[in-house]
């Protein structure tokens, strides 16, 4: 489903987006007809900017990360966003080649107008209450998990973003 | 610049095959890998095509390139750097301003290389150099004496040739905008100015009007000062090749991101760079460069010689696994 309301995900209040722009995956009745056994990111957010090439952003907030602090599995974590980012991302694009009759229903005419050939993609994780010394492991560790999709999609670098508040505050994601 | 690089059997290189080389190139790798190796192979072809011919040295290049091999590496004999067990012979070919420098040699080598092309124009004009991990300012008078004078193995030609680049004198006048531009960017990293004393036959630092001796002068800030004095001296221009070993060594994080911007634009001055590094602030303030500057960084890792360039993002790499490992131990300390 499309949205302009302000998505409250993991304790963020994320901003609103303007219409036909934000595509609200994990509450999309096409994700919810396949959701057994399928991980899924939040939203998906349409970026174009006049002059530059359309980009998505593919979003995943989380209230925390593992952190000297707690005792979240490591390794789990970064598959869990890697699998959630990555299934969005395919999800996304399936709907936009009309593989999913409900899709093509939900979906903005922004996101069906697109030339996929040509569209930037961005996977971004948003972490609540997070220390901006522990990012760049994390980037590091998401951003290699994620290797095999930049790879495959033949993404752009910086294809792979890990934000605190503050970063998601900076790029007007939330208010 | 040189464009491509092809060994065999040179040592710890099997065989290495390195096309599309930029104007920055990075040499990834824990220790003992041939980080190092690579880069002083590279070194000992680029000055034996400089030495050649130049001026009235009448020497052939076999006779350079085996002096040159033969106090670089500071073997037995030459027939030593080629690879234990390896059943064919060593071979180097380089491709530079797309003409062929190449040699072959078995290893019972011992003063003279019979397969060898050369057909880069000679003479060169432009030099190249090796800064080695540790600075040489403060031992720069005991490097000419054992080699100059006593001839021994200990210092190699990198540091020999170093400490005789420095010698020249700095020049005044107008020098090339962005050499001039990088020396006041390293002088401001320095904070001062390290200038060489005729009368004491000794370097030392100046910060305003204080002088202080060379040996209570921070390593960082010495390592610095040799880049800017060469540029200051005119040894280097736009066609040089600077091969830097370790730039990280002695060197505060930021001070390193500064040296590498003031790398970057040396390198869009013209002069190629070849960095052998295992710092993970090196190998992503690169990665940073590659993508803000839109500019190929070819990168290669010494533990398979397997290259790929960070213009295409960064690469699967023991560095960064390192900082994520200890990340990891860390979170598990909860």
């Amino acid at each position: 489903m499309m949205t302009t309301d302000p998505i409250i995900e993991s304790g963020l209040t994320f901003r609103m987006f303007p219409e036909g722009a934000c595509f609200y995956i994990e509450k999309s009745k096409t994700y919810q007809q396949i959701q057994e056994g399928v991980k899924m990111a939040e939203f998906i957010l349409l970026y174009q900017n006049e002059g530059k090439a359309p980009t998505i952003w593919v979003i995943e907030a989380k209230s925390s990360a593992p952190q000297p602090s707690n005792s979240l599995d490591f390794d789990k974590y970064i598959e869990e966003i890697r699998s959630k980012l990555t299934n969005a991302l395919t999800l996304a694009i399936n709907i936009c080649l009309k593989r999913h009759p409900d899709g093509n229903i939900e979906l903005s005419q922004e996101f069906k107008q697109l030339d996929l050939a040509s569209v930037n993609f961005l996977l971004i994780l948003v972490v609540n209450n997070f220390q901006e010394a522990w990012l760049p492991p994390l980037q590091d560790a998401l951003a290699k998990a994620l290797r095999p999709t930049i790879k495959i999609w033949a993404l752009s670098p910086p294809a792979v973003l890990v934000l605190n508040e503050d970063g998601a505050k900076r790029r007007n994601l939330i208010i | 610049m040189l464009n491509s690089i092809e060994i065999r059997n040179f040592a710890p290189i099997h065989q290495l095959n390195w096309q599309k080389l930029g104007k920055i190139n990075l040499v990834i790798g824990a220790n003992s890998t041939g980080k190092t190796f690579l880069l002083k192979a590279l070194y000992s072809s680029m000055r034996t095509i400089e030495e050649y011919k130049r001026g009235n040295d009448q020497r052939s290049t076999s006779d350079i390139l085996v002096d040159k091999l033969y106090w670089t590496f500071q073997p037995d004999k030459i027939g030593d750097l080629v690879t234990k067990g390896a059943e064919s012979p060593l071979f180097l070919q380089l491709q530079f301003d797309g003409k062929t420098f190449s040699y072959s040699f078995g290893k019972d080598t011992t003063k003279s290389i019979t397969t060898l092309a050369n057909n880069i124009p000679s003479p060169r004009e432009s030099n190249s150099i090796f800064l080695p991990a540790k600075e040489v300012l403060s031992f720069h008078n005991i490097i000419l004496k054992s080699r100059e004078q006593d001839k021994v193995f200990g210092f190699d030609d990198t540091y020999l040739d170093l400490a005789r680049a420095l010698r020249q004198q700095t020049q005044n006048g107008k020098n090339y905008a962005q050499f001039s531009q990088s020396r006041k960017s390293l002088e401001d990293i320095l904070g001062g100015k390290v200038e060489y004393d005729e009368t004491s036959g000794h370097w030392q630092f100046k910060k305003g009007k204080q002088k202080f001796p060379i040996g209570v002068t921070a390593e960082g800030i010495k390592k610095i000062a040799i880049l800017d004095t060469l540029l200051g001296n005119r040894y280097l221009d736009q066609n040089s090749i600077v091969f830097i070993d370790e730039p990280e060594s002695a060197l505060h994080p930021k001070a390193i991101s500064q040296l590498l911007d003031i790398i970057e634009i040396l390198a869009e001055g013209g002069i190629q760079f070849f960095l052998a590094s295992h710092s993970y602030f090196v190998i992503k303030k690169l990665y940073l460069i590659a993508q803000q500057k839109e500019m190929s960084i070819p990168i290669i890792s010494a533990e398979t010689w397997h290259s790929d360039d960070l213009q295409n993002g960064m690469i699967d790499n023991p560095i960064i696994d390192e900082s994520i490992r200890l990340y990891k131990e860390e979170v598990d300390l909860a």
